[in-house]
């Protein structure tokens, strides 16, 4: 996938099929470290040992209409090629969590993209689940919590069109505050 | 800067909407939203619908993710559910979609099936 936030929609789509009530996103940009730090941690169903050491094997999954899964595989593809790695944790009945490395400067790595179309496509179309997204960088830190806009909203659903534009929006300037001017 | 606050207009204009959509038949547009269909494209082909939905204030349309189809190679794909046989009925709306999802943009590959 030609960005990130691609692969990172992807994993909330895993996230959301497990059955997580709440998904957290974090991505930390560490120019120091010549880092970028990725994260998407579920509380959904989990998976057992077994299983969990093996889904970054592109011929594992849970489906049975197919013999083939590339999220992970894909996203660890990546992360590997840019100098980096990429870990599976989970606990059966507890939940999920991906984390991925990747060498901020190297020329393999794929640009961060457009993290706020990712998050607002999620909200908008999994009504059941709320939302985390944690974004650090040199210019920063923030948090979005897709609970704190529905408390705000009251009886109006979070994936009204309207609000949708309003928190992508809203992400898009916090986004790029954390960046600090650049972009990654 | 956005805030918070300016939720509190989104929000009037939202109730407004609710209220109309009452008692009335909902479209639902189904985005496939798989590994294949994110890589394709589906990402903002969705964004394009609710960007739309949110300027034309357009009540009664849902849009929602499913999984991949098994036809990767179309991909992304978008499954319109349209109250009345074809959509064609109840009050104009599905005109309103069609003007909406015109040639060239989102038309590119129409496939009608009856229910």
């Amino acid at each position: 996938m030609v960005e990130l936030s691609l692969h990172v929609l992807d994993l909330i789509e895993n996230s959301v099929e497990a059955g997580a009530k709440t998904v957290r996103v974090s991505v930390r940009e560490s120019p120091d470290e010549n880092a970028i730090h990725l994260s998407i941690e579920d509380d959904g169903k989990g998976m057992d040992p077994d299983l969990a050491a093996r889904v970054t094997d592109p011929f594992v999954t849970t489906r049975t209409t197919r013999k083939v899964g590339l999220g992970i595989p894909l996203l660890k593809q990546v992360a590997e090629a840019s100098g980096g790695e990429l870990r599976v944790s989970s606990e059966k009945g507890k939940g999920t969590t991906v984390v991925a490395r990747f060498c901020r400067d190297h020329i393999d790595r794929p640009p961060l993209g457009d993290m706020a179309a990712t998050i607002a496509v999620a909200l908008a179309t999994n009504p059941g689940s709320r939302f985390v997204y944690h974004q650090e960088g040199p210019g920063g830190a923030f948090e979005f919590d897709s609970a704190a806009v529905a408390e705000v909203l009251g009886d109006v659903p979070v994936t009204d069109p309207a609000v949708v534009q309003w928190v992508k929006q809203y992400l898009r300037e916090r986004i790029e505050q954390a960046q600090g001017g650049g972009s990654f | 800067m956005k805030s918070l606050e300016d939720l509190e207009k989104i929000l009037q204009e939202a109730r407004e909407r609710l209220r109309v959509r009452e008692g009335s038949h909902d479209v639902r547009v189904v985005v496939g939203m798989g590994t294949c269909s994110i890589a394709a494209g589906a990402r903002d082909v969705t964004s394009a619908f609710l960007e739309e939905l949110a300027r034309r204030s357009l009540r009664n349309v849902t849009v929602t993710q499913t999984g991949c189809a098994g036809l990767c190679e179309c991909e992304p794909l978008v499954d319109v559910y349209l109250p009345g046989p074809l959509g064609m009925g109840e009050g104009g709306q599905s005109d309103g979609f069609f003007s909406f999802a015109r040639p060239g943009l989102c038309r590119r590959r129409l496939c009608l099936v009856g229910v």
